[in-house]
């Protein structure tokens, strides 16, 4: 407010654009804003250098105007909420991205990762597999099994190419580009979500 | 009839428990695990962990699907019957560990500290072994990742944050009596700060309540069954989902089928949501209710008569009986 005409604007501007960006693409995940994030770790480290100035001056027994200790702090707190909110929103989308492909992720959603993200997405990966095998006897797929059954078979169509394809009761069936197949439910339920078969209505 | 045979089943299972756990028939299993399940998925908050019972129920997955391998005829309509009910019970087991992993996931630091805390009280465990190991490692690497992020930038004054907390204590849930003798629940009087409403727990009442009043009623004696709107009936047998379709109110439709509302229900009066869309009270009915509907698979009365008489005739054919009366 003091720097006059060339510097418009809240101090929480940029922060506020990191949290808007997700606010906007809910159905995407847009790449990790890295720029957005250094902008505001300058602000933070602004206002951080600007309070050390003052508490240098008081403790030097200087006669200081404090007033802005407590706006600023305020400010900066804000300002971490604010990347703290978009990480933890990436974070739940990255997490949702692990029941829908499995360990697996697509190129299109891993170039939009940062590197701490895509070792949370390993890490978090490897621990519910993890879990997973210590149910039970034999473990348990929980990516399975996740609609309530209404039948047996479902109609699918292949979506490209796979080649030969065993189902669970032994019968073979050769999946070429849009061909139609009954498969049983639970054995194309990886596969649909892997966008190799689709649902025929 | 059937209120005799439950209680049966009830008396036997706790007689058995002294001694042996094996005797608990699978029905009795099958039918706790559901009550558990559906409890799981309507309290706002992680509930003390049934893994014992999972570890039965994935057992006995296991043995009936070796069973059916074992058979020589799989064609046979019993088979397919056997199949849908394996599959049936596979959906419930996994999707109360999903719902409980998706739990622990929200806040793993709560899910944690409750465990510990129940643990010093001599409750009964929030998480089993398995969940909690999963609970740390998920913590950690939720932690991992803040830190790499958002936090090691910032001055090291501002690096801790406050694990957030979550209190689930005030919301409503349904709930229904399943038990006689079931004593009274007080809750809060909100015109009198002093005093306290009484509320009788009568057997197969329903009540929109705040979950923290009947939280020790689900865990000790199981006697609730927090159950949502969508699998309750009226006398006539017709849910909600036929309300919501007389009333033409779209919203309420999306909103029970996406809660799990049977789409093809019948009760007394012999129609679907669907018809109660077409003949809806309130003069024209509701287009985009009835596309919707339609989309989802939804079929009139007469519909769903035609494609059951359909499945039916395509098994009588196929059955010797017809062959033999063709000759």
């Amino acid at each position: 407010m003091s720097s006059g005409s060339t510097n418009q604007g809240g101090v929480a501007d940029k922060a506020l654009q990191l949290v808007l960006e997700m606010k906007r693409n809910p159905d995407v995940l847009p790449p990790y804003n890295t720029e957005l994030i250094r902008l505001c770790q300058q602000k933070i480290d602004e206002l951080f250098q600007k309070n050390a100035a003052v508490v240098e001056q008081i403790r030097a027994g200087e006669v200081v105007d404090s007033s802005m200790l407590q706006p600023r702090l305020a400010a900066m707190c804000h300002i971490r909420r604010c990347m703290m909110a978009y990480v933890n929103e990436r974070k739940n989308r990255i997490r949702s991205y692990r029941w829908r492909y499995g360990g697996a992720l697509p190129a299109s959603v891993r170039n939009a990762l940062c590197d701490a993200e895509i070792q949370f997405f390993n890490d978090y990966s490897s621990s519910l597999a993890r879990y997973q095998s210590s149910l039970g006897e034999g473990g348990v797929n929980l990516l399975l099994h996740t609609a309530p059954p209404k039948s047996l078979f479902v109609q699918v169509r292949a979506l490209e190419d796979y080649g030969e394809f065993e189902t669970s009761d032994g019968t073979q069936v050769q999946l070429t580009k849009d061909s139609l197949h009954s498969l049983p439910r639970q054995d194309c339920e990886m596969m649909i979500r892997q966008g190799v078969l689709e649902l025929v209505h | 009839m059937d209120e005799n045979t439950g209680e049966n089943q009830d008396f036997s299972s706790i007689l058995d428990l002294n001694n042996d756990d094996d005797v608990i028939t699978p029905e009795e299993v099958l039918r706790k695990m559901t009550m558990i399940w559906q409890n799981e998925i309507c309290a706002p908050c992680l509930l003390p962990t049934e893994m014992d019972l999972v570890d039965i129920l994935l057992d006995q997955i296991q043995g009936m699907d070796d069973n059916i391998t074992r058979q020589s005829n799989k064609k046979a309509l019993r088979i397919s019957v056997h199949r849908v009910e394996l599959q049936r019970i596979s959906y419930i087991t996994s999707d109360y560990l999903r719902c409980r992993v998706r739990k622990i996931e929200d806040n793993p630091h709560v899910a944690i500290e409750e465990h510990n805390k129940r643990v010093e009280g001599r409750l009964s465990d929030l998480l089993s072994p398995q969940e909690l190991t999963f609970a740390e490692d998920y913590a950690q690497i939720e932690a991992d990742l803040y830190h790499n992020t958002a936090l090691e930038i910032v001055p090291a004054g501002l690096r801790k944050i406050q694990v957030p907390t979550t209190y689930h204590n005030e919301d409503m849930v349904y709930a229904k009596v399943l038990k006689d003798n079931v004593e009274d629940v007080s809750i809060p009087d909100w015109t009198d700060l002093n005093a306290e409403v009484v509320i009788e727990m009568e057997k197969n009442s329903v009540h929109l309540i705040a979950f923290n009043s009947i939280k020790q009623l689900i865990e000790q004696e199981d006697n609730f069954l927090t159950s949502p709107l969508v699998g309750c009936r009226d006398k006539n047998g017709e849910t909600a989902l036929h309300e919501a379709c007389l009333a033409g109110k779209f919203d309420c439709v999306l909103s029970l089928l996406k809660g799990g509302s049977a789409i093809n229900a019948v009760g007394k009066p012999c129609r679907t949501p669907l018809d109660c869309v077409i003949n809806s009270s309130s003069g024209a009915p509701n287009r985009s209710i009835v596309d919707y509907l339609t989309r989802e698979g939804a079929l009139t009365y007469e519909g769903l008569r035609n494609t059951a008489s359909k499945v039916i005739q395509r098994f009588w054919k196929k059955s010797k009986l017809y062959r033999e009366k063709k000759k």
